[in-house]
């Protein structure tokens, strides 16, 4: 699992763990049952405090994202978990805001954008089928 | 290694470990080899007027000139009579040296710093000290007992003084007081030490100052409880350096500041450059080495009551009063030893003018340091007069 | 060797010290908890150094007092520093030693000494046995100062700018050592330093100093919870710095300034709007922001 922290925007450190795993887990590079690693291990590799891992494990424990298993580490739950989704709309959500402020910036209107976004869709989609 | 005790002897033994494997190899080298060359010289350095000897042996009639071979004589015929002895109080010096546990510190430039990570370990004060002051008291005695009895001094003879052991043993334990006492003051602390020494090297002509039964064990005793207290109050930081306020430095200070606001030349610059980096302190520092140690001199003859400086006394301390602090004062403000060459390289100064603005300040200030010190002369004088009548 | 009983590991009340005419410590006070990071901030010459060098009693307190683990570090060096792991800020190892004497000499002082975790930390520091000590890098000494002071896994680990004039990866290795000690053991560690995104990544609690006392203390998240930076957006550029009642320091020029906040965020919006600026973005400030902030707003 290759996360990364940075102290630069003043964003709490627990916050971009927990925000990065559910990234990852909504973009299936973590698959529900996939451990992920424990405390200690994962406070190592980013060199930042345990118990800022611990926290931010807490966390997406709270949020049903993962599971702690009895003595044998901390897993990624079901996707069928409704809390899921949610995070996953709420990640596309602020995906979406930042690029209709950008719209707005090169002064391209809604309507036009959507139209823009469907386009996009349907000359991906039969290459998928493909 | 398993106890700090050991720790801290391998530590010194380490440290120091070729100069004192030099140091025993001197005293076998004199003791199997000394005897011999005086056999071959015709010289017996066990007789009573040895001294004499040697001296008859510099007036050898006939040969005036001055030749490369007769001047290598003359040096062989001074090894032979003050060989031992220099060596003696060289390598005594040196293990003093050695027990201060002091090192020269880059960072500070000071050259007695005691090791901030000793303090930092996990031993108390008084283990420490006595460590160092026991081993310190011990390696002077056995290092004297070798010179002594393994190798012949025929200075010895003559000057008994040196033959005394406790003077020695006193002597560490003053360096020891002084150096770890006044490490909040090097160079108050440089001008004691050099006092001190200067009192133990010329303690010959001190005779009953040494021999009086009061003046060295009361120096014995100040100097370990000064080692003592000094120890402690440096480990915790509660002796702190103050500035000495030189009132003749503010004087001069302002003196310059009334002159004109701009250099007329880089020469003239780079003369006050050296005039306020190192010569208008220098002339001070040397002025107070010639001063101390007949002040410290007088000090103890008052304390004890053992009377004034005689007249002979005073006129051998003249050479060192006039002409030794001049020397140092010219051999250090003109080496070439430079802390901030980096910053002189980059002003666009030739090299010789740069040598000239040296010269010029050391030159100012051996002047005015001969004046001082040729005016103390009548103070002792009078006061010695004064002692007669 | 048992361990004191005492709740904190570092207790400091009212200290101050003067150097000279400079007080170095004013009034200060502070606690460092057991099993905690602690991180000490502050400009240099703020009084940090200072600070641990009562904690080591290499300096007396004037006034005050100081307890390390319940005792008194002057009164009782040996119970103290044997307890301690310290690495100063000069790292003045000696220099005609080599590394597996240092290691050899330093275990004789320390009962605790663990020699195989001395060779595994040695591998692990890629620090040459042969090698002496006045031929390492920089980056190697500092490795060395660490490696004596965790081989006998003191209950403390103080470091004094640990990562000051060392490369990003002599940086890590001292990192990963604070978060390992703490970490595997429970055991404490107090480090200074002005490298804030260090602190902002290991540190539990931390203080901030300046002038000689202590002007923030708390946890972190608290910390960077309590302030906001605030942009705002003024109708006309302003020429010099608006004055906002309520923020730590505003930057900025023309229309959009930027301030941080302690606390009285609503206090700044509200007379930010008096003066005819709206608030365009908001977040949490950085530890650095914070800092420079503060160092802004004491100054004046």
């Amino acid at each position: 699992m290759q996360l990364h922290v940075s102290t630069a925007d003043g964003v709490p450190i627990y916050w971009q763990i927990a925000n990065q795993v559910k990234y990852l887990v909504a973009s299936g590079r973590l698959a529900p049952g996939d451990e992920i690693p424990p405390i200690r291990v994962l406070a190592h590799q980013l060199l930042v405090n345990p118990n800022t891992v611990a926290r931010a494990y807490l966390e997406l424990e709270r949020e049903g994202v993962v599971q702690k298993r009895h003595g044998s580490g901390t897993y990624i739950s079901d996707t069928g978990s409704p809390l899921a989704r949610k995070e996953r709309l709420k990640i596309l959500s602020e995906r979406v805001d930042a690029l209709l402020a950008e719209a707005r910036h090169l002064q391209v209107e809604p309507l036009e954008l959507m139209r823009l976004i469907k386009d996009r869709s349907q000359s991906i989609q039969p290459k998928e089928a493909k | 290694m398993h106890t700090p005790v050991a720790a801290l002897a391998w530590e010194l033994w380490h440290k120091h470990r070729t100069r004192l494997i030099s140091v025993i190899g001197l005293i076998l080298a004199f003791a199997l080899v000394y005897p011999k060359l005086c056999a071959q010289a015709g010289f017996d350095p066990h007789g009573s007027n040895a001294l004499d000897e040697i001296v008859k042996k510099f007036a050898h009639p006939g040969v005036s000139d001055l030749s490369a071979l007769r001047v290598l004589q003359i040096l062989y015929i001074m090894f032979l009579a003050c060989g031992p002895a220099l060596a003696m109080i060289l390598t005594l010096l040196y293990i003093m040296w050695v027990f201060t546990f002091t090192e020269f510190d880059p960072s500070t430039k000071d050259p007695l710093r005691f090791p901030a990570r000793l303090f930092t370990l996990p031993i108390s004060t008084p283990f420490l000290f006595w460590w160092l002051w026991l081993g310190g008291m011990a390696a002077v005695a056995m290092l004297y007992a070798s010179w002594v009895y393994f190798v012949h001094q025929p200075y010895l003879d003559t000057f008994e003084v040196y033959q005394n052991c406790f003077a020695w043993m006193t002597f560490m334990a003053l360096t020891q007081g002084i150096v770890w006492s006044l490490a909040a003051w090097p160079i108050t602390r440089m001008l004691l030490l050099m006092a001190v020494l200067f009192g133990l090297l010329f303690s010959p002509a001190q005779r009953d100052i040494i021999e009086s039964p009061f003046v060295l064990p009361s120096l014995f005793v100040l100097g370990l409880v000064l080692a003592r207290v000094g120890l402690e109050k440096m480990r915790h930081g509660q002796w702190q350096p103050w500035i000495w306020k030189w009132p003749f430095a503010s004087m001069s200070a302002r003196a310059e500041l009334r002159g004109p606001k701009e250099f007329a030349s880089p020469a003239q610059a780079q003369l006050w450059f050296e005039w306020r980096r190192s010569a208008r302190g220098l002339c001070f520092i040397a002025g107070g080495l010639a001063l101390i140690p007949v002040a410290l001199h007088l000090l103890v003859r008052l304390t004890f009551g053992l009377g004034p400086i005689s007249y002979d006394t005073l006129f051998g301390f003249a050479g060192y009063l006039v002409a030794i602090p001049i020397f140092l004062h010219f051999c250090v403000a003109a080496s070439p030893a430079r802390t901030d060459a980096s910053f002189l390289m980059l002003r666009p100064l030739t090299n010789g003018q740069m040598m000239m603005a040296m010269l010029k300040a050391t030159a100012i200030t051996t002047i005015f340091l001969g004046w001082s010190c040729f005016c103390r002369w009548p103070p002792c004088h009078c006061w010695e007069i004064s002692a007669r009548w | 060797m048992n361990s004191s009983n005492a709740p904190h590991a570092v207790e400091v009340t009212c200290l101050s010290r003067k150097f000279g005419s400079k007080l170095a410590l004013n009034q200060l006070s502070l606690q460092v908890r057991r099993g905690r990071v602690f991180g000490l901030v502050g400009a240099n010459g703020a009084g940090k150094t200072t600070l641990i060098k009562h904690l080591l009693g290499r300096l007396k307190a004037e006034s005050g007092s100081v307890r390390v683990f319940g005792f008194d570090p002057v009164a009782e060096p040996v119970g103290v520093l044997s307890r301690i792991g310290y690495l100063s800020e000069n790292r003045d190892l000696p220099g005609w030693m080599r590394v597996d004497e240092l290691l050899r000499y330093t275990a004789a002082f320390y009962p605790n000494w663990d020699p195989a975790y001395a060779e595994e930390l040695r591998r692990q520091f890629n620090l040459d046995s042969g090698a002496k000590i006045k031929t390492l890098s920089r980056g190697e000494n500092a490795k060395a100062g660490l490696l004596i002071a965790l081989a006998y896994r003191p209950e403390m680990l103080l470091l004094d700018e640990p990562s000051s004039g060392l490369d990003p990866v002599v940086r890590r290795d001292i990192l990963e050592a604070i978060i390992r000690t703490v970490a595997d053991e429970g055991r404490t560690v107090l480090f200074s330093s002005h490298l804030l995104e260090e602190v902002e990544r290991v540190a539990d609690d931390l203080a901030m100093m300046f002038n000689g006392q202590v002007v923030l203390a708390g946890q972190v998240d608290e910390v960077k919870e309590n302030h906001r930076r605030l942009v705002f957006r003024f109708d006309s550029p302003q020429s010099s710095a608006p004055k906002v009642p309520g923020v730590l320091s505003i930057t900025g020029g023309g229309q959009e300034w930027t301030a941080i906040c302690n606390g009285k965020r609503d206090e700044a919006v509200a007379a930010a709007a008096r003066a005819g600026g709206r608030v365009v973005e908001e977040g949490p400030p950085s530890l650095d922001e914070i800092f420079v902030a503060w160092a802004g707003a004491k100054s004046k």
